[in-house]
């Protein structure tokens, strides 16, 4: 069945997303744990909301008691991202059932969206299914075991771990400059941007985020010429 | 649960899932003028580039370099090993562990 290789085929596509998950929400269930929450407190926030940076915000408000409205506005800001995200997913995803959309939206996450894109054409529904089940086995069981566990492993690799997501993110964006050299311009324009509104200038990661992005993107748009977005596409 | 930690986990949880679903049942992307489908094509590219960085640098405060190294090491990783994503993070996790170690 074409099916189940593509959702396979996804699993496998998922696995280096799990490894990078699974040392990322470690750190979130150590650093939720020692901030005063419960180990399954923790891992139901992972459950409930797979937003990486997110959730560390979260529970970094919380630690310095800020009203619960604005630190759910402050992570609704951050989130902003995954509207344009699944814009993108929607005319990527070869969805098949109304309830296809529900279940996968759930799980619309930088490095999911990132897998996704990266593949050329429309991808199946299957492909995402088997994708966003090992992102979310690694997430909610690295959460767990970081929650559970946070006095068995060596502090210095707890701290190197951190460097997991970006070095996935890294090794997504190497293809696609690959591909084509622009894309150095327009990622560098987009990692250039970030820096200076968001440590120049002190805007909220969010906004920073989605207007770096934005930005880079339609310089993206005016500056390449047609046969290099087929490309890209 | 307090309801302090309630209100932030359930109330983030569905806004990022108002997010994140509205645009899957919004039917209309399909008829998306030609310019727009670009432009969102092209965003992965600048996501990837935002996402990395200030992140990457300011995710170690102590040490930025263990950061950089980190992405350096698995950008390295991803030209040498074509298509593996592991090698590259954990290429990244050595380098960062010795900077943050011995220097």
């Amino acid at each position: 069945m074409a099916d189940s290789r593509e959702f396979i085929n996804g699993m496998k596509a998922g696995i280096p997303v799990f490894v990078g998950y699974f040392s990322a929400s470690l750190a979130f269930g150590l650093l939720a744990v020692s901030s005063g929450l419960l180990p399954w407190e923790a891992v139901l926030f992972s459950a409930v909301s797979c937003t990486g940076a997110g959730q560390f915000m979260s529970i970094n408000l919380m630690s310095q008691h800020v009203p619960a409205a604005a630190a759910v506005f402050s992570v609704f800001l951050l989130n902003f991202r995954y509207l344009l995200m699944s814009m993108s997913l929607s005319i990527r995803i070869d969805f098949k059932r109304k309830m296809d959309r529900f279940v996968n939206a759930a799980w619309v996450t930088d490095e999911v969206f990132s897998v996704i894109s990266t593949r050329s054409g429309k991808v199946p529904v299957s492909f995402v299914y088997g994708l966003q089940l090992v992102s979310a086995a690694g997430w909610i069981g690295g959460t767990a075991a970081g929650a559970l566990g946070s006095s068995f492993l060596p502090h210095s690799v707890q701290e190197a771990a951190g460097i997991a997501l970006y070095a996935l993110f890294a090794a997504l964006l190497v293809p696609e400059v690959k591909k084509n050299t622009a894309n150095l311009l327009i990622a560098g324009l987009a990692a250039l941007l970030n820096c200076l509104f968001s440590l120049g200038l002190h805007w909220p990661a969010g906004w920073s985020f989605v207007a770096a992005m934005l930005t880079a993107a339609a310089a993206g748009m005016l500056i390449l010429p047609k046969e290099n977005k087929e490309a890209i596409a | 649960m307090s309801s302090y930690l309630a209100v932030i986990l359930f109330g983030t949880a569905a806004l990022t899932y108002g997010i994140r679903v509205l645009p899957f049942l919004l039917s209309g992307t399909d008829f998306l003028p030609e310019k727009v489908k670009t432009f969102l094509t092209i965003m992965p590219v600048a996501a990837l580039g935002a996402l990395i960085f200030p992140g990457v640098i300011t995710s170690f405060p102590d040490m930025p370099a263990a950061g950089i190294a980190g992405v350096a090491a698995a950008a390295g990783a991803a030209l040498i090993f074509r298509g593996s994503l592991i090698l590259p993070v954990v290429a990244s996790i050595s380098v960062s562990w010795l900077f943050l170690q011995f220097i």
